[in-house]
């Protein structure tokens, strides 16, 4: 309900895009396997078991419970076809990257099992990342920053139009219910009709907003430049 | 040197303290005695907005009343300077088709516009732009503002400046608006469709600072469709639905002439009954204490309060929208968490504060599809009746009574026993709140529901003859009528019946 933001939630967020930007860079890359070679898999593997866990838990302090729990059901969903392809093609001693000669068997089960926890690391520094971009870091950058800020709280306006989509389509029955003890239709069904209409309906309901949003910030970008004189 | 830079910094302090009134004085044109302006808005050749002779004076308040409809909007963009006064071109056809009624041409045949202007709209989404209240506060006012005194403008706790705005209730939303708009310095306010929102405290504070600015020199508009305050305004202005002038034509009517009773039998079945319900955020905030009441079927039911005072919340507990942290719920006698969600969905109908969230369909053909899918006949024919449009109009290019008439009627099933409608008559005129009583009286006279009307328009509930429910401090305490709730020892320090007319 009452959604409130910790002190130093609201610092990350009054520094600059660009300081902003190039730390999710950095975080990014540091995740991904460039120059890793076959002696040195070992120290990337304890790098990783190392940083995705911290990652893990910064996010969850910046997005919440729910958002994280979204944020984990994304990467779940996408290990299903991952390990559908990986583990056959790795039993079959195939190498999954071109960019490394592994020899082993070991070494290649050990870069295959690293590609999920990569991508924990990036899903939260990525989830971080949005949390604490404020569509205010654009508006300095002229005409471009504020289509850029419009964007941004489109996106934004959007997200915060999930709640009330999501609860309309439970009152209709369209959307697993908390309280409800006896289910007729399994609640993934339910879930997957569900999501096409949220993403329509909160969609739509951006677009109506944007025109409005997009006169609106530009007479934000006119006042905040006079106030800068 | 630290002395004078404390001394300057304290200066800075009083001068920003005073800053509103002081810097208003220098914006505000002196030497324009008289100013009426006439112009004409235009899309696409059409002229779609007609605005003849209005008086923006300064230092006096013209209020505006009439049809309610999106040109209301435009209208406030034009006088604020919010939309552009000649056509933008978008290389992208989609965006120059999206962007269409934003971008026509104005034609001032007389007079001049305001120097600057503020406009706030009846939908308070609207007018708040960023994700959370400090980044409003902070882009939104002038310089030297501190945003503990923008939100002691309105009374709102401090404590909100760390919140995201959408998770604000609706009174809140609107109290950040306006607080913003009056911390901003302006020759001319535009206020239009606020009051709905307002409790008693919003109005008083609302009245006061709008005194102040008209004392300021500033010129303010009062667009108020479906109420007014008393005793403000200088000049009435009306609007047609197209064009705004002095000369009261095509008006619609007052609320309440011409609207039907709701009647009702007395049948005394239970509906919804609450007993020591209690509700928490998540951070821990107590929102509702010890909840209990106990709502009977074909009774209408008021449910009044302060803004933030958790009167949705109480609705969305009824839905099972969220769960209570302690005590029973029971619609109509079953407790409400061993019930199934068709069986709530049939028997209960929503009408939230922002209907366009609850239209999960594209256009008036889908609905009737729909309709027909599921044999609900009572949707068809009250469709027919009551929202006779094309198959193809699209939702979007709804007007606010149709998004709730169509919210609404798709709720509706030969089941319905309660209709919960949260701020029902926001964004109406007073024809609109009229055939939304009318339908509702087709309703209730059809399936005997009960009603629950969450509102601060005390003036409709006491027409509607309702039953009060008044939630304070997290509890909720019964009357019998509006007139009961008035002679509580405390209401008058929360109500204000004649000011709010």
């Amino acid at each position: 309900m009452i959604n409130r933001l910790p002190r130093w939630h609201r610092w990350l967020r009054e520094r600059g895009a660009t300081l902003k930007i190039a730390l999710a860079a950095v975080v990014i890359g540091a995740l991904f396997p460039l120059g890793v070679s076959e002696r040195t898999l070992e120290a990337h593997a304890l790098r990783l078991l190392f940083m995705v866990p911290i990652l893990c838990v910064i996010c969850f302090l910046v997005v919440g419970r729910t958002t994280f729990k979204t944020m984990l059901v994304g990467w779940l969903f996408g290990l299903i076809p991952y390990a559908v392809f990986a583990i056959p093609l790795t039993l079959s001693g195939v190498n999954l990257t071109p960019h490394m000669a592994l020899h082993s068997g070991s070494s290649r089960w050990l870069y295959t099992g690293l590609f999920p926890p990569r991508m924990l690391g990036i899903f939260a520094a990525g989830t971080i990342l949005f949390a604490i971009l404020s569509p205010t870091n654009f508006l300095k950058l002229g005409r471009v920053g504020v289509g850029m800020t419009v964007v941004l709280r489109a996106f934004e306006f959007a997200e915060q139009q999930l709640a009330s989509a999501i609860d309309t389509l439970r009152l209709q029955g369209n959307w697993p219910d908390s309280g409800m003890k006896r289910r007729k239709r399994p609640a993934l069904i339910i879930l997957v009709k569900g999501c096409v209409i949220i993403v329509i309906v909160c969609l739509r309901n951006a677009i109506l907003w944007s025109p409005w949003a997009y006169l609106s910030f530009k007479a934000i970008d006119k006042q905040l430049w006079r106030k800068s004189q | 040197m630290r002395g004078e830079s404390n001394r300057s910094q304290f200066e800075a302090h009083i001068l920003a303290y005073q800053a509103p009134s002081t810097l208003l004085n220098r914006i505000v044109p002196q030497n324009i005695e008289l100013n009426t302006v006439t112009f004409s808005y235009r899309v696409e050749g059409q002229c779609i907005l007609r605005c003849e002779r209005l008086s923006l004076l300064p230092g006096k308040v013209s209020e505006v009343s009439g049809v309610e409809n999106d040109r209301l909007r435009l209208f406030g963009g034009v006088l604020t300077k919010v939309l552009p006064s000649s056509r933008i071109d978008f290389r992208e056809p989609h965006l120059q088709s999206l962007m269409a009624d934003y971008s026509g041409t104005l034609d001032i045949e007389q007079g001049v516009l305001p120097v600057s202007g503020i406009y706030v709209g009846p939908d308070p989404e609207q007018h708040l732009f960023f994700t959370y209240v400090y980044e409003e506060l902070q882009c939104r006012l002038p310089k030297r503002s501190y945003p503990f005194d923008v939100l002691g403008l309105f009374r709102l706790d401090d404590r909100i400046l760390n919140r995201r705005c959408f998770s604000l209730s609706g009174g809140e939303k609107m109290k950040l608006a306006l607080a913003i708009a009056f911390a901003t310095p302006a020759a001319c306010y535009v206020f239009h469709g606020a009051l709905a929102w307002l409790d008693k405290n919003g109005r008083t504070l609302f009245r006061h600072h709008m005194e102040s600015k008209k004392h300021d020199g500033a010129a303010i508009l009062f667009i108020e469709t479906s109420g007014h305050l008393n005793g403000v305004s200088d000049f009435q202005f009306w609007f047609d639905g197209v064009k705004i002038s002095a000369e009261k034509t095509n008006i619609p009517p007052v609320v309440g002439k011409g609207c039907p009773v709701l009647s009702f039998t007395g049948d005394a079945e239970e509906l919804v009954s609450m007993s020591q319900v209690a509700f928490s955020a998540y951070d821990g905030t107590a929102i509702l204490k010890e909840v209990t009441c106990q709502m009977d079927r074909a009774a209408i039911f008021g449910l009044v309060g302060e803004n933030g005072a958790g009167k949705s919340t109480l609705a969305k507990l009824i839905l099972r929208l969220v769960l209570p942290n302690g005590g029973v719920i029971t619609l109509m006698r079953q407790p409400l968490q061993d019930l199934s969600r068709p069986y709530i969905r049939d028997h209960v109908t929503y009408l939230a504060q922002f209907p366009e969230s609850q239209v999960t369909l594209s256009n008036i053909d889908q609905y009737r599809k729909q309709f027909r899918k599921t044999q609900n006949t009572l949707a068809l024919s009250l469709m027919g009746r009551w929202l006779e449009l094309g198959g193809t109009h699209p939702v979007s290019q709804l007007s606010a009574l149709q998004f709730k008439l169509l919210v609404l009627i798709s709720g509706i099933t030969q089941d319905s026993r309660l209709l919960i409608l949260d701020e029902p008559t926001w964004g109406l005129d007073g024809a609109g709140v009229d055939l939304l009583l009318k339908f509702l009286a087709e309703v209730v006279d059809e399936l005997r529901v009960g009603l629950l009307l969450i509102s601060h328009d005390l003036p409709l509930l006491r027409m509607l003859d309702s039953k009060i429910w008044w939630l304070r401090d997290g509890m909720v305490e019964s009357f019998s009528g509006v007139d009961a709730l008035l002679r509580h020892p405390l209401a008058h320090l929360h109500f204000d019946l004649a000011n709010d007319q």
